[in-house]
């Protein structure tokens, strides 16, 4: 079923990255097989002598996707705010992906310096995908400044470990009802990016896990899968838990009614 | 002639004007362009002379995640 994000109509709602593969070929063939529509991309400094940008983007305009620019290795709202520029007048979208970390080590996002990016590039015409963390007022104050997007994080970036606090994410979803909410980094396998749809969220962005898989084209099909799983059993309504065991199979009429109850197995 | 730090490394240049700059460096057509830090926008090219130790960047496309 279709769904929007943004300005666009899309049937996938998996976004995924460009990096990490083990070839441009790789690479192509992976987002193919994911079904994404969305591609993060990157702007570096490249001497000219170095061709490899160029070979990257003629495999990544050959794909047709939507592009999703982000403002990695930004430590600062001023330098996140100068690659939202570049990004915009090279990819030709106004469409950013917005980090602006806080942490080396963990590459947290700094909430402070993100709200204020955020703020400057909405005020600039920019659709923000704000790469946050699962805290629940920074997503409210980003919403407040005028995002339509908000990225949580399910574990800080590469580090494959899955949802870390499911409860967080609940909350977000239960408390940001008409806002799109894409969990975007730290998932390792599929049945992640299944839990976090379940769990309600509109889309699910990542990159390390299809990349760094030993076949990244069968990941990207796991991933794709995953996300339409769990999609499914969201839109359909999950039943209730119970403490207690509750017989599928009707007991009236069994064929051995007339034995005891502790003599039946289960 | 001038010699400018083009993307980290130093260029003597005959030009100063920036599209001509970037013609003789050879900068690709879909790059965006930083002068000493600055990011200067497509319709701003035209009214920027390089001067002697300037840093000029030229940003391309590439993998991101």
């Amino acid at each position: 079923m279709s769904w929007q994000l943004a300005d666009v109509t899309l049937d996938s709602r998996f976004l995924i990255g460009s990096s990490l593969y083990p070839s441009p070929q790789i690479m192509q063939q992976a987002i193919v097989e994911s079904s994404a529509e969305v591609v993060t991309v990157s702007l570096r400094r490249q001497l000219p002598t170095q061709q490899g940008g160029q070979s990257f983007w003629q495999h990544i305009q050959n794909l047709n996707r939507h592009i999703l620019p982000n403002t990695a290795g930004c430590y600062s709202a001023k330098d996140a705010i100068t690659t939202a520029n570049m990004a915009r007048e090279v990819f030709n979208t106004h469409w950013i992906k917005l980090e602006v970390l806080g942490d080396e080590y963990n590459l947290q996002p700094d909430p402070f310096a993100l709200l204020e990016a955020t703020k400057e590039l909405i005020a600039q015409g920019f659709e923000v995908f704000p790469y946050a963390t699962d805290d629940l007022v920074l997503a409210e104050r980003l919403v407040t400044a005028g995002c339509k997007i908000v990225m949580p994080w399910g574990a800080p970036i590469g580090t494959g470990r899955g949802l870390m606090n499911p409860y967080a994410l609940q909350i977000l979803r239960a408390r940001l009802p008409d806002t799109t909410l894409i969990i975007d980094a730290g998932l390792g396998v599929p049945s992640h990016a299944a839990q976090a749809m379940e769990l309600g969220f509109d889309g699910v962005l990542l990159n390390t896990a299809v990349a760094e898989a030993n076949d990244p084209v069968m990941m990207a099909r796991g991933f794709r899968d995953g996300i339409c799983a769990g999609r499914n059993g969201f839109e359909a309504g999950v039943m209730q838990q119970r403490d207690l065991a509750k017989p599928s199979t009707p007991v009236l009429g069994t064929p051995f009614w007339h034995q005891d109850k502790h003599e039946l197995g289960g | 002639m001038i010699t400018i730090q083009f993307n980290g490394e130093p260029h003597q240049l005959k030009a100063q004007a920036l599209p001509e700059v970037l013609l003789e460096l050879g900068a690709p057509q879909m790059c965006a362009v930083a002068v000493n830090g600055q990011f200067v926008p497509k319709n701003e090219h035209n009214s920027v002379i390089l001067q002697d130790a300037d840093s000029l960047d030229a940003f391309t496309p590439m993998q991101g995640g």
